[in-house]
């Protein structure tokens, strides 16, 4: 009976050491080390704030507020998947060395993410209050949106992963489909206010734009999220689910050999 | 592309691998370790930690050699709080010093092979598998890899040891076989495969 050294690591434990390693490795790059956790959001919002307000003269109530609450949780699908795709074909020198389950490494880097996401929305939740945004019981529920949110990226992320090694190509077209994600999903407009309501179910198919639904619902609007867009953020996520599931149960075996070709 | 390849090692054993480049030496230690599956056949092991050290090493270039023995350790089955436990010992057998701290990418291949054979030989698993990492190092680390892999071998460290060096199998190894073409073109005491495997390099030069 074939006994697979990749049974014994203890992947609860190994991805909780290697995504606090990469944290603090990637800290010790720096100068500023952690602190640019808090300043690319600044830095992010005071952009937005210059190009939408100074230049384009949008001084419609909470425009910033509305921008920041899109494209801050956009900005963490787009970084997780981004940085997932290329992670196992850059994982070779683990992957042909240990016996090790090639979904670890998307997971690592989405770990990584998600703490860092951490603080930007912790900074987000700051930068409402100072701006004015009333405080309300709905922001309770931002840590459950953001474990939903979650729930999405990953198998994204896995998904898209396990698939770069076979057809590197693939790069180009997740890439592309990220950018149109970022146009599509209603971060720099109001779906409600631009997009005919017979058309709306269709763009909140989009789970991302659903998703920034939620979010302004709850940070801006003080209300309870359209079921709608939550349900429509979880199919997505089970779909995915299902595909990376199949795709990196069936490839497991394979990484080892794709990588080295 | 290995054939029909079929042999057991035995607990506390130290079995030898030699043959030409492209025999399937490598191949068939990363299929051992778990990381190829064979297209058929099976691996059969007791072991519960299975170690490969390879030239190329399955570092994280840009973590220290601190965390990527911590990491490297984990990735063996050890928890971390064994191989934290270990790593005193791991820095000293290096011999890396303050480099231990440093990023593996400041590291060059010698310095990289002296701290995943410290990470292997001090964390002991149940079986070691070495695809030609003896020979790398200055002179002293490759006395103190010698001296420590003598060590281990008169304990009951079981060892699989891939050589381009006939040297080191007459001198580490209990058995040995001799690889060509994906093969077993013999197998048994050390002497007579290395007869044999230096009569194919010399076949193959005439």
């Amino acid at each position: 009976m074939y006994k697979s050294g990749a049974s014994n690591i203890k992947y609860f434990a190994l991805l909780r050491t290697k995504i606090g390693l990469n944290l603090r490795a990637e800290a010790d790059r720096y100068k500023l080390g952690y602190l640019w956790w808090i300043l690319e959001p600044l830095l992010f919002a005071a952009a937005m704030y210059v190009v939408f307000v100074i230049y384009l003269g949008l001084r419609t109530d909470d425009v910033v507020a509305f921008l920041l609450t899109g494209m801050i949780p956009f900005q963490w699908f787009a970084k997780s998947v981004s940085n997932s795709m290329g992670s196992i074909k850059g994982a070779k020198g683990l992957l042909i060395n240990f016996p090790i389950n090639p979904a670890f490494f998307p997971l690592v880097h989405m770990g990584q993410d998600a703490v860092k996401q951490v603080f930007t929305f912790g900074f987000l939740l700051v930068f409402l209050l100072l701006y004015g945004m009333p405080m309300t019981y709905f922001w309770l529920l931002i840590p459950v949106t953001m474990l939903l949110q979650l729930m999405l990226i990953v198998p994204i992320g896995c998904f898209v992963a396990g698939l770069i090694p076979m057809l590197e190509d693939l790069r180009f077209l997740v890439s592309t489909s990220i950018t149109m994600t970022l146009f599509a999903s209603g971060i720099f407009y109001n779906p409600r206010e631009v997009i005919d309501g017979n058309l709306l179910p269709i763009f909140y198919a989009n789970p991302m734009a659903s998703l920034l639904q939620i979010y302004r619902d709850l940070f801006m609007y003080a209300k309870y999220p359209d079921p709608l867009n939550v349900y429509f953020v979880l199919l997505w996520a089970l779909l995915f689910t299902l595909l990376s599931t199949l795709l990196l149960g069936r490839m497991r075996n394979q990484y080892a050999r794709l990588v080295m070709q | 592309m290995l054939e029909n390849v079929t042999f057991s090692v035995a607990p506390g054993e130290t079995l030898g691998i030699v043959g030409r480049n492209g025999s399937g030496k490598s191949t068939l230690l990363k299929i051992l370790a778990g990381i190829l599956k064979p297209d058929s056949g099976s691996v059969t092991s007791r072991a519960d930690k299975i170690s490969l050290m390879a030239l190329q090493l399955g570092f994280d270039n840009l973590l220290s050699g601190r965390d990527n023995a911590v990491f490297g350790g984990m990735l063996l089955g050890f928890s971390r709080q064994e191989v934290e436990a270990k790593l005193d010992q791991i820095q000293s057998f290096s011999g890396l010093g303050r480099a231990f701290y440093a990023p593996v990418k400041s590291y060059s291949s010698g310095m990289s092979s002296r701290l995943k054979f410290a990470v292997a030989i001090n964390l002991a698993p149940d079986i070691m598998l070495l695809d030609e990492v003896l020979a790398v190092g200055d002179m002293s680390f490759r006395k103190k890899a010698a001296a420590a892999m003598h060590s281990k071998i008169n304990s009951d460290q079981t060892t699989i040891l891939v050589t381009h060096n006939p040297g080191e199998v007459q001198k580490l190894c209990d058995r040995a076989i001799l690889l060509e073409r994906g093969k077993i073109m013999a197998e048994g005491h050390p002497d007579e495969v290395i007869d044999q495997y230096q009569s194919l390099l010399e076949a193959t030069m005439n």
